[in-house]
């Protein structure tokens, strides 16, 4: 089992912060991620392929989506950090 | 900075928690106390000089003695959307506390304000109501868990305190320069409508390493002795400072580089998002139409 973080408009719309999921792969936890929550699937995916700004970390490092989760205790899905309007 | 409050009804034991508390604190660092209190107390007698001071309009008077010092005042008049809290109704205690941030303390125990946002120690079951209460029937828990419940809070860091902390972990002969960048929220943008506040969500604890792996790799450089940053969370209302980032450098074409780097890194590549809340509506930054 991995835990799976959100947030910012994902955890909004999810109406939780955390999610545990059974998975092998980082892009595998966000399709059962999605599956569970269907409220997330415009936010997250763009014709089937997950949207380019989409950040995912396993336990605080950035990953690709086919990154194994096997050992991994938390990812996360977030959209981009706070950005450039300071 | 550490901030907590004790809270709790009279005679509930919070002036006791607070004798327990401090000495525990004193072994790790300064520590400030203050005491929200609800009627009027004279510390000055009419006719002194300190007295006399005060009639001539001045708006704090400072007594100094051979042991110790004082110093009393009005309020400062409250400003619109001063303090953190969202109307800015809290203005004053907002205050004392950026003032004793500045002042380098390192923690502070507040007995009172329960209406505050600051996280609380309750000293029994809290009301419904009370915002942020980090522990519960304090007056039933050992001295180390209250120690630990403290450390953990957010701490509050102004511009002053940021500086102060770069400037005392480095005394190297060389550094000669000491730059710093800080950001406020906007009330105004360009074509939108005017911003009240601004919310930050912030990935706690990878956000915080994220910080610290910039600020190792920029004092990696030659010339740069010590690079602190520090983002606030949560609510900020607008006007109000939201990240600083100060450097400590041998001269100061290095450190005003370090600073845009450290800045521009930091908005990047750490995980704190924004959800900026207008008079028309709120928004998630990175949705901005």
């Amino acid at each position: 089992m991995v835990t799976v973080r959100l947030f910012a408009d994902l955890r909004e719309a999810a109406e939780t912060g955390e999610v545990e999921v059974e998975s092998s792969s980082a892009a595998d936890a966000v399709e059962k991620l999605v599956e569970r929550h269907p409220e997330l699937e415009d936010l997250l995916y763009t014709d089937g392929e997950l949207r380019p700004h989409i950040n995912l970390t396993a336990d605080g490092e950035p990953v690709d989506g086919d990154e194994e989760v096997g050992d991994v205790d938390e990812l996360a899905v977030f959209p981009p950090v706070s950005g450039g309007l300071l | 900075m550490k901030v907590v409050c004790v809270v709790g009804d009279s005679d509930t034991g919070k002036t006791g928690l607070i004798e327990r508390l401090a000495p525990a604190l004193e072994e790790r660092g300064r520590i400030a106390s203050v005491k929200s209190i609800h009627h009027d107390v004279k510390v000055d007698e009419e006719g002194k000089d300190t007295y006399r001071h005060r009639e001539a309009g001045v708006e704090r008077v400072v007594g100094v003695t051979p042991s110790s010092r004082f110093e009393f005042g009005d309020h400062a008049e409250p400003e619109p959307g001063s303090g953190r809290d969202r109307e800015g109704k809290l203005g004053e205690i907002e205050r004392v506390l950026d003032d004793l941030a500045d002042a380098g303390f390192d923690y502070v125990l507040v007995e009172g304000y329960s209406d505050s946002r600051l996280p609380k120690l309750a000293t029994e079951e809290p009301d419904d109501d009370l915002e942020n209460v980090v522990v519960e029937h304090a007056t039933e828990s050992d001295t180390s868990e209250l120690v630990q419940a403290v450390e953990q809070v957010e701490p509050r860091e102004t511009l002053g305190s940021l500086i102060r902390k770069a400037k005392d972990s480095d005394r190297s002969p060389e550094a000669g320069a000491v730059a710093t960048f800080t950001g406020r929220v906007r009330r105004e943008n360009v074509d939108d409508a005017e911003t009240t506040h601004l919310e930050y969500e912030k990935y706690e604890d990878v956000a915080d390493e994220r910080m610290k792996s910039i600020a190792a790799d920029i004092e990696d450089r030659d010339g740069i002795f010590e690079v602190v940053m520090h983002h606030d969370t949560g609510v900020v209302p607008a006007g109000q400072d939201s990240v600083h980032v100060v450097v400590v450098a041998g001269h100061r074409r290095e450190a005003f580089a370090a600073v845009e780097d450290a800045i521009d890194r930091l908005k990047d590549e750490v995980p704190i998002f924004k959800k900026e809340v207008t008079v028309d509506g709120e928004f998630w930054t990175h949705q901005r139409p």
